[in-house]
């Protein structure tokens, strides 16, 4: 599969909890922006709970979905690898530019 | 150029429970391979094997006589459509067209009623619209083999009439594998049919055998 149908694919699976998932960084950005990096080790557990819930649910209420992405070859691994770390990654890079900006 | 899905050496358990075993399947490009079973007889284990979302205790499902365990990162080789609505709701027709790479022009001429629904989400669709759109996605799209588990679940008679016509048209470049309790159509449609009774796939060489197998009484 080329790489870019491979990233449109993530891209709509990730549509599918960023709302959740952005929020949930803008929360811990705000909060980082107030105390400071004395809140890094809450905000990061934090953080990787909300994503393990957020994996839960929906492997739990929506992975009938899986099988449009399977037919598509791209599979449930692939999905919720790039997509996890994609979303720590930017969860991580924000507090780092946070720290800087504070 | 024709090739070939078999699937053999399947023996799938649940809490001791025998499901499947002794099973073997073979399909190849330009056949219709039917599958008829009484419910709960494991006709969609049996495609979730061949697709390898389940995992049995012993399995080997073959194309062109190499061994795929994980079928479903093969897309090109084999594409599933299950019995239950698969794409998410919040795509749009548009994309969803655009993801498998379908031509919705063609669409359009075969099911005038969606020309108007082109940017619509699939979840503002009624139940058989939306059944309609994955049917007809998994069909068409470019791969060597389609599993169909319940296709004409939901539709109507005359949008199975065109779906039958669209798997006729596709068996030209490609493999079907179909379980649908509308057996009379599935009858219809296949060059080979199988009833899935205690366990083992049984061959039929005939309409009376589905009677003789328990599946269906024929008038």
């Amino acid at each position: 599969m080329p790489l870019l149908k491979k990233i449109k694919l993530i891209a709509t699976f990730y549509s599918n909890i960023s709302y959740v998932t952005l929020i949930i960084t803008i929360a811990c950005i705000w909060i980082f922006l107030k105390i400071g990096i004395a809140s890094f080790a809450a905000l990061f557990w934090f953080k990787l709970s909300s994503l393990a819930l957020i994996y839960l649910y929906v492997n739990h209420y929506k992975s009938r979905e899986i099988y449009y992405y399977q037919n598509l070859g791209a599979s449930k691994v692939l999905l919720w690898t790039s997509t996890l770390v994609f979303d720590f990654t930017l969860f991580i890079v924000s507090l780092i530019i946070s720290h800087y900006i504070r | 150029m024709n090739h070939i899905l078999e699937a053999d050496g399947i023996l799938l358990e649940f809490n001791a429970r025998r499901i499947l075993s002794n099973i073997y399947l073979k399909c190849k490009t330009g056949e219709i391979t039917g599958i008829l079973g009484r419910n709960g007889e494991g006709k969609t284990c049996l495609m979730n094997i061949i697709y390898g979302n389940l995992n049995p205790l012993s399995k080997s499902i073959r194309f062109d006589s190499i061994s795929v365990p994980q079928a479903f990162k093969r897309p090109d080789f084999l594409t599933y459509l299950p019995q239950f609505n698969f794409i998410p709701g919040h795509l749009t027709i548009k994309k969803i067209f655009s993801d498998f790479e379908l031509d919705f022009k063609f669409f359009e001429t075969l099911f005038p009623e969606y020309g108007s629904r082109y940017a619509s989400r699939l979840d503002t669709l009624s139940g058989g619209q939306r059944r309609l759109i994955e049917v007809y996605s998994i069909i068409c799209m470019d791969s060597k083999f389609s599993m169909l588990d319940e296709p004409f679940s939901h539709l109507m008679p005359i949008q199975i009439e065109k779906i039958n016509e669209l798997i006729q048209e596709n068996r030209k470049t490609k493999g079907f594998l179909i379980t649908d309790h509308l057996y009379r159509n599935v009858i219809k449609l296949c060059d080979q049919l199988y009833v899935l009774k205690d366990g083992t796939l049984h061959r039929t060489s005939n309409v009376s055998d589905i009677e003789r197998l328990g599946y269906a009484r024929l008038d």
